[in-house]
């Protein structure tokens, strides 16, 4: 860790706390305004994308100018710790969900739960150490801008099914019940939420390729149960479980929500969590 | 009563075959005790599943699904065959030196493997370690020159060396590699080079001992004249250093430069110069770029079967263009 560095004032920092400061507010106002008994009348969602959405815009310019600061200073882009990760999950998850939000009303329902896991990134961008990365050879080669990218992607869609699934449940409170009593139905979410967990499936397969090829390259080696590749596996795995379970135990739409929360949660662990236990994103493969 | 393949391909054995797959890859992940071997188990009853599934349902067999299956089934059988016949070792490769197979440490050997490693012909040529401020290591170059091909093969980071199939990769083991040459009384002169430890991580303790054929204990010791400093970029080039070779020879502490010899009563030894060493990975898997293409395959038939859904297909249009509604209201 560059302790200089990280003691010093680092330019991009305003930027992003700015932004976090804005996502935070983007889920606060998405709660006050989500969480509210919705008025009498058939079923249906907002057809433009309210203030809650329109402050993650803010958002994201933030957290762009910040990240492009730093990228500009570093020279290199935010792929290596803790804080590069969340500040670019920051932004590219919000950047998914902000474009699905305008094409998907049924995500716009759900901007609660998911503007709440991106305030949640945001603020555990402030509590997280930004000192200066140094990027190694093996990871300056274009497969690691598909691994990522594609990591970013499915990730981005496990939030919007999340997103979906969230309502689905939340809709079993009765605060929920009345939030959402203008939203279609359990079995209509149900099957929006796995359609979209589809397409993830899609990129967590792609992502899993893509890092095969570039470990092949960078380590001699396509797998190796490294951390990262063991979670990112099992998580696969649940998901590919999930869609199978789905099909052949008729599971009802809550149930499948539930499996949509242990999809995302096992991502979230292994996007986020395995770097507790693991210097680089891929240990030892520095 | 059912015919066994009809359980065999039961859907909740699949659900059971992910579940002890995922136990598998969990249990050998958390404990080095348990052999990886164990997620072939798992994997074949998934695979017995899958293969009975197909043969009793014609759409797990059609279309982009079909297509899915076959590549993970066949995928399967490329990752058994590639391990019967595969290759792991490490090298390491001293500067003007031919590769020779017999000093290879090999890590894992297939069963099947084709012993092609004992034919390769290359010779380590110079190499470059570039180093940013703060002793990070960057970009590593390093020149081979195979038998057969004209110009020197620049390998180093994600570019390795190929041969006959067989992949040479860099690593961060490297050293110096000073060459001697020993003189025994009334002997034919040997001329060798003794690897010292990993520099710079052992930069600390760049030393090591060489028996002469006689039985004679050399002592050795590198010393540069000026340590890299820490905080600057540099470059790692052991042929461009400037060090003293100091050498206990019987029990007698002498100090070299490139080109003078050390005296005992037993022979001579003479520092001829610095070279290096470089430690690389060895890797050969017959179905490396197979498995490539056929998981690009897979993915490509499960993308297939997804769009071929009406309701995905309807999904995927409306993502792309914007949600007209039918009765807006104030939400998030």
């Amino acid at each position: 860790m560059n302790v200089a560095a990280a003691s010093s004032w680092l330019p991009e920092l305003p930027w992003l706390w700015a932004g976090v400061a804005a996502c935070v507010l983007a889920a606060g106002m998405a709660w006050s305004v989500g969480w509210r008994a919705a008025p009498a009348g058939p079923q249906s969602v907002g057809g433009r994308v309210g203030p809650p959405w329109r402050l993650l815009d803010l958002a994201l310019l933030l957290v762009a100018l910040g990240l492009a600061l730093r990228w500009q200073r570093l020279g290199h882009g935010p792929f290596l710790d803790m804080f590069e990760i969340l500040a670019s999950s920051l932004f590219s998850l919000g950047l998914i969900v902000s474009w699905a939000a305008r094409r998907d009303a049924l995500l716009r329902a759900g901007a609660p739960i998911v503007l709440s896991l991106l305030a949640l990134l945001g603020l555990w961008l402030l509590a997280t150490d930004p000192a200066d990365t140094h990027l190694p050879a093996t990871y300056q080669t274009p497969v690691l801008w598909f691994h990522v990218l594609l990591g970013k992607l499915f990730l981005g869609c496990a939030l919007w099914a999340l997103g979906l699934a969230g309502v689905l449940l939340l809709r079993g409170t009765a605060s929920g019940a009345r939030a959402f009593a203008r939203v279609p139905d359990d079995t209509t979410l149900d099957a929006h939420a796995w359609r979209v967990m589809q397409i993830a499936l899609l990129f967590e397969s792609l992502m899993l390729v893509a890092g095969a090829v570039w470990a092949q390259d960078a380590w001699g080696r396509y797998w190796a149960w490294d951390p990262l590749e063991t979670w990112a596996f099992l998580t696969w795995l649940l998901l590919v479980g999930a869609l199978h379970a789905r099909r052949s135990l008729a599971l009802s739409p809550r149930r499948c929500a539930w499996l949509v929360v242990a999809v995302f949660a096992l991502a979230f662990v292994t996007f986020f969590g395995v770097p507790f236990v693991s210097v680089a994103p891929h240990k030892g493969a520095v | 009563m059912k015919p066994l393949r009809t359980h065999v391909a039961s859907p909740r054995l699949t659900l059971v075959g992910f579940a002890l797959l995922a136990l598998a890859v969990w249990a050998t992940s958390t404990d080095p005790r348990v052999s990886s071997s164990w997620i072939a188990l798992p994997s074949l009853l998934l695979a017995a599943n899958l293969l009975a599934a197909m043969t009793l349902h014609r759409k797990l067999r059609r279309g982009g699904l079909g297509l899915f299956h076959a590549c993970l089934l066949l995928g399967m059988v490329a990752v058994a065959w590639g391990r019967l016949q595969h290759y792991e070792g490490r090298v390491e490769l001293t500067q003007g030196a031919a590769f020779e197979a017999t000093v290879v440490e090999t890590m894992s050997r297939g069963p099947w493997n084709d012993g092609a490693l004992a034919r390769l012909q290359f010779e380590q040529g110079p190499w470059q370690v570039h180093y940013a401020p703060g002793m990070r290591r960057a970009q590593t170059v390093s020149e081979l020159l195979v038998a057969g091909r004209s110009t020197p093969q620049r390998v180093g980071d994600t570019e390795p060396l190929v041969v006959d199939g067989y992949r040479f990769y860099t690593t961060h083991n490297k050293g110096f590699a000073p060459l001697l040459r020993w003189q025994g009384v009334g002997r034919e002169a040997v001329t060798g080079a003794v690897h010292l430890p990993s520099y710079p991580l052992f930069d600390h303790k760049q030393e090591q001992e060489w028996r002469t054929p006689e039985g004679v204990l050399v002592k050795l010791w590198l010393r540069l004249d000026t340590p890299p400093a820490e905080q600057s970029a540099w470059v790692f080039d052991p042929t461009a250093v400037a060090a003293t070779l100091v050498v206990e020879l019987q029990g007698r502490r002498v100090e070299l430069r490139p080109g003078q010899e050390a005296f005992s009563p037993l022979g001579t030894l003479r520092y001829e110069r610095l070279l290096g060493w470089m430690g690389y990975r060895i890797h050969h898997d017959p179905v490396l770029v197979p498995l490539f293409w056929l998981a690009l395959l897979a993915i490509v038939g499960l993308a297939g079967h997804l769009l071929s859904t009406a309701p995905l297909r309807q999904r995927l249009r409306g993502l792309f263009s914007p949600v007209s509604s039918p009765a807006p209201r104030r939400t998030a």
